[in-house]
């Protein structure tokens, strides 16, 4: 048993005493009744010695009970037994600290996450280390982790670590908080805390839909929870930046361009509203602005989307002045201007471009010497090459290079940006080495059907190439009756062929396929399908050979890198694309843009694993403000720079601020209760750190909880001493006795 | 309060209220008892002799004085007959006085009982104690015996005779009893028996004896002395002199209790010991009283809270009468 309060205890013990000390003082002070009839007395006094004695004696002991009993429920014992706190421990409190983007809300008068911290210093400073409390610290952020497990009965230095934290940029992790702590109590029966320290807006608790609250375990834990906020503040955040493109050719660079920015408002609108837009292009402070846009943001709408133009020569110069060689990548950020904002850090949203003098693009494919081929001579490579430089006097776009399929390797293809294959049945295995090799750093790797081959027999390598996200590609080409047309997919996640978004469906309408391999597109992205829906081209990204060697399951990608697979031959005999005026823009916006999207790999998410083993890939932080946690998540906004395995720079990855997370609406106290008992099943009733008058509470919330069991059992005991006592003295008293008498 | 062992007062007239003595005025202390007196009185003498009244006859036996042979007997019967005279003789008072540590004890205000209208006593205590009372009565009886023309005296003891006054018929004896009573300590421990053995050496003939005392005694040592009374065929009776707090013991003080004849100090709660006190007190009592009638004594219980006059006097008549219809029935 361990006591709270070890103090009182002892004044217990000594105040036990005092019915002892009465008692003698109590002796000395009454003047003796001088008495003739001694010898009857003594008789008297035998006869009844051993039962006044007995009387007395149990009559000292429950005073000194009941004055050692008060004590004892004012020390606030902690019992022991088969409970966690027979370890040797007293209480201990798990704390739950949101650290989200939300809890970086500010309404002016100090963040949700300053107002968490000091509460978790409060009942830090409630306990007592020396007396075996312990505190077990869990951080929300997505994906929440505990920092202090397990519980630590050194307070000061929890106490250290949570001065030392920050909001993320992550959403909160709420069930992956509570599953943490459930697994931490399953096998506990004792007594416990919870406090879970939050704000509970709406971008806090995310979607309810809880499945890892843990039902064993955890009986008798006390849940407390600092209470929602009330107030609405209204939060303004950057959710998209979308350039022209993502792959930018330098030399081909003049005026500025336009920058798509996605904005949102969250919280109530105090009317119309002017803010400001900047972009910026680079990666730290060399950074320079290439674009501003003042706009009034309307009360009425939430959503809005703003067009910036956005310099980016102007940027490029910035960066290769002083004779520096300009980046293959840079990170273009949007910055939305509003002064009072609830939350800061989802104001900024980051985006790589990839930037080439000009795209090395290759086409693998039987070579031709000699004299141009006439039209009906022309094989898919001649078409491509075609497509891809219409023009032979461009020297501002496409780097043409052909390869044979046989001489394909990894050092004809390094620094290659796109690679079309249209002979995938006449490589080798080094051949489709080197292919996964180029995409898995950043390049653009296209694979067309064998337009000869009435079997295609290279899937197998191919699969085997880029792993298991590959779709499945039949062997056997299948004719169509009538040719059959091609269009956009409903949902174009991929995105690129946005820049033809406009005249795509006219581009397509006169273009015919009558040939095709099926192809089973799995997690692929369509970008062009059959009327039947049946995937025409579909895009992928290949899996990262080590992530595969280490999990077994192939299943991981890193992002990086970009695959399509055709399920036609570019090819007369398959289709009539080739004499179409959708070729050359459709080639030409898939290298751009397909290179672009295999280089950057789109942007990541605040919370989310960095995509790539940091031991074999070498990750580092690009910034000043990058910071990722011992378990290789990134929950912070910032820009990280993917070396290869010889220590070159292999892709620049940016995380954004988790927008869902920007939500600072305010959650009833009813629905955070309700989720909060969802997610913590075996704890009762929440209790909240402050009464319906504003009132701080904590101890009543959470340390009075912890000792109210034995507490009450020591106050009951208390109670039965005094009845006894009471009973007892009015036996000794002999009043009855006398009375009847 | 009990418990001061200064010298009671000689004052004589303070023991004797004038109320106990108009009440004692009429009566006259008969001895249950024929004893043996030296002055032809009012109380029957064991004595047959030749004088005044008839009381048997008896054989004739060698030896004896022929004059008390009855020669009418003898000329009628033939045989030879003693004549036996009972004698009234002189009454000899002894009142023998407990004046031992345990008759120091009193809870009745000197003031309500002295009916003098004093508050305290002349030696400052503000309590009537039992040998106030008992003195009072020693001097009623004494009184009435000197008044009545025969001897009285007395014996004072506690552990031991502590003073004698020698058994007269003269009217100053009794400021003699009073006075011996009243410069008397009050403060030894009691032993019945040897009080007894020290009157019995200064006690030559048959007397009525008086004892006084509260008889805080060992019931067998009273037994002794009451045996070897017996024996010399004195007659007694026994004054039991109690206070009523004592034998109703309504204290309820958690103070602790002192002995007044030096027993060790006694930490108890009263209450939680008043009925087996009771008990014990009046099994005594009982014991004592089953004691003195068992030889054939007069025994009467006084309280110190009651006036002296209404119940001696009550037991004096009783004990009249009694003694006439044994002499004529």
């Amino acid at each position: 048993m361990t006591f709270l309060n070890p103090g009182l205890l002892i004044a217990g013990a000594l105040a036990a005493a005092l019915p002892i000390i009465i008692h003698i003082l109590m002796r000395r002070r009454r003047k003796p009744v001088p008495w003739a009839a001694m010898r009857f007395l003594q008789e008297a006094y035998r006869k009844q010695r051993k039962r006044l004695k007995l009387e007395q004696l149990l009559l000292l002991a429950a005073r000194c009970l009941i004055v050692l009993l008060i004590g004892a429920a004012l020390a606030r014992p902690l019992l022991g037994g088969d409970t966690p706190l027979a370890d040797g421990g007293a209480r201990t409190v798990w704390i739950l600290l949101d650290d989200s983007l939300t809890s970086a809300t500010d309404a002016g008068d100090g963040s949700d996450f300053e107002r968490h911290t000091q509460r978790a210093t409060e009942i830090i400073e409630g306990l007592d280390g020396a007396a075996g409390d312990r505190v077990g610290l869990i951080v929300l952020s997505t994906p929440a982790r505990a920092i202090v497990d397990p519980p630590s009965t050194d307070l000061d230095a929890v106490r250290t670590i949570i001065e030392e934290l920050e909001p993320t940029d992550a959403e909160a992790d709420l069930p992956g908080g509570a599953a943490i702590v459930n697994a931490a109590m399953a096998d506990a029966s004792g007594d416990s805390a919870v406090a879970v320290l939050s704000g509970f807006r709406s971008g806090s608790l995310g979607e309810d839909n809880d499945t890892s609250a843990m039902p064993s375990g955890g009986i008798g834990v006390t849940l407390a929870a600092s209470n929602p906020v009330s107030a609405s503040v209204t939060n303004l955040a950057v959710q998209e930046v979308r350039p022209l493109r993502d792959l930018i050719a330098t030399g081909a660079t003049s005026g500025p361009e336009p920058v798509l920015v996605g904005l949102r408002r969250y919280g109530p609108s105090d009317g119309p509203r002017r803010v400001e837009l900047v972009v910026r292009l680079g990666t730290g402070d060399d950074a320079a602005e290439i674009g501003r846009r003042e706009f009034v943001w309307p009360a009425e709408r939430d959503t809005i989307e703003e067009t910036v133009r956005a310099d980016l020569a102007l940027g490029l110069r910035a960066l290769g002045r002083g004779g520096r060689t300009p980046p293959r990548r840079v990170v273009l950020s949007v910055e939305l201007e509003a002064p009072g904002d609830g939350i800061a850090s989802d104001n900024t949203s980051r985006r790589v471009l990839e930037l080439r003098d000009r795209i090395a693009a290759a086409v693998i494919g039987p070579r031709r010497f000699g004299s141009r081929p006439s039209i009906e001579e022309f094989e898919p490579a001649d078409w491509l090459r075609l497509a891809l430089s219409p023009d032979p006097d461009d020297r501002a776009g496409i780097e043409l290079t052909t390869l044979d399929p046989n001489s394909v390797d990894q050092a004809r293809l390094a620094g290659m940006d796109a690679v079309w294959v249209t002979t995938p049945g006449s490589l080798t295995a080094n051949g489709w080495a080197a292919l996964a090799s180029v995409a898995r750093r950043g390049a653009l790797v296209v694979i067309c059907p064998d337009a000869d081959e009435p079997v295609q027999l290279w899937t197998d390598q191919a699969s085997a190439a880029f792993g298991q996200s590959m779709p499945t590609v039949a062997r056997e080409a299948e004719d169509a009756e009538t040719p059959l047309t091609l269009r956009p997919p409903e949902r174009d996640s991929a995105g690129v062929l946005d820049q033809l978004a406009g005249e795509l469906a006219d581009l397509l309408t006169p273009v015919g396929v009558t040939r095709r391999v099926a192809i089973d597109p799995g997690e692929s992205e369509p970008i062009l399908v059959f009327p039947d829906g049946a995937p025409a081209l579909v895009a992928f990204a290949p899996t990262t050979s080590n992530t595969a060697q280490s999990t077994g399951s192939g299943q991981s990608t890193d992002g990086i890198g970009f695959v399509l697979i055709s399920s036609f031959a570019i090819d007369l005999a398959w289709t009539d694309l080739p004499a179409k005026p959708l070729v050359v823009p459709l080639v030409q916006e898939l290298t751009r843009q397909g290179a672009g999207r295999a280089g950057a790999s789109g942007a990541m998410v605040a919370g989310t694993p960095l995509p790539a083993d940091p031991r074999s890939t070498g990750i580092e932080p690009a910034g000043e403000t990058r910071r990722v946690g011992p378990d290789g998540i990134a929950r912070h906004a910032g820009v990280w720079r993917v070396l290869d395995e010889r220590g070159g720079e292999r892709a620049l990855l940016v995380y954004n601020p988790e927008t869902e997370a920007s939500d600072t609406s305010p959650t009833a106290k009813d629905d955070a209760a309700a989720r909060l008992s969802r997610l913590f099943p075996t704890t009762g009733l929440v209790r909240w750190f402050e009464n319906e008058r504003g009132e701080t509470q904590a101890g009543d919330a959470l340390g009075a909880d912890l000792r109210e069991p034995l507490t009450l059992g020591l106050l009951l005991t208390l109670l039965a001493f005094v009845l006894a006592e009471s009973a007892l003295s009015r036996v000794a008293s002999h009043a009855t006795r006398e009375a009847a008498a | 309060m009990p418990g001061s062992t200064a010298q009671p007062s000689s004052d004589a007239q303070l023991y004797l209220h004038p109320q106990t003595l108009a009440r004692l005025g009429s009566m006259e202390m008969r001895a249950k008892m024929i004893v043996e007196g030296v002055m032809s009185g009012a109380h029957r003498s064991p004595f047959q002799g030749f004088s005044v009244e008839f009381a048997q006859h008896r054989p004739y036996a060698p030896g004896d004085d022929p004059r008390h042979l009855d020669w009418k007997v003898f000329g009628r019967t033939d045989r030879l007959q003693l004549k036996q005279y009972q004698q009234e003789t002189n009454l000899d008072l002894v009142c023998v006085v407990d004046a031992s540590g345990s008759m120091n004890y009193g809870s009745r205000t000197f003031a309500d009982a002295s009916g003098e209208g004093l508050k305290t006593s002349p030696d400052g205590r503000d309590y009537w104690s039992k040998y106030d009372h008992a003195t009072a009565l020693a001097a009623a009886v004494s009184y009435i015996t000197l008044r009545q023309g025969d001897r009285a005296g007395l014996v004072v003891f506690a552990d031991e005779a502590r003073r004698v006054v020698r058994r007269s018929s003269a009217q100053g004896t009794w400021r003699q009893i009073v006075s011996g009573l009243s410069t008397q300590p009050v403060d030894r421990p009691t032993d019945f028996s040897a009080a007894i053995d020290a009157t019995l050496s200064v006690i030559t003939n048959r007397s009525l004896i008086a004892v006084i005392s509260d008889f805080f005694e060992d019931p067998e040592k009273i037994r002794e002395g009451l045996a070897r009374l017996r024996h010399r065929r004195h007659d007694v009776i026994a004054f039991q002199v109690l206070d009523r707090a004592e034998t109703e013991f309504t204290i309820n003080s958690g103070a602790p209790f002192d002995g007044l004849e030096g027993e060790p100090r006694l930490r108890v709660d009263p209450r939680a010991i008043r009925e087996a006190y009771l008990e014990a007190i009046h099994s005594h009592i009982e014991e004592v009283e089953r004691t003195f009638r068992g030889f054939g004594f007069d025994y009467h219980r006084l309280s110190t809270h009651d006036w002296l006059g209404p119940p001696l006097a009550s037991y004096l008549a009783r004990r009249a009468a009694r003694l006439k219809r044994s002499r004529f029935g």
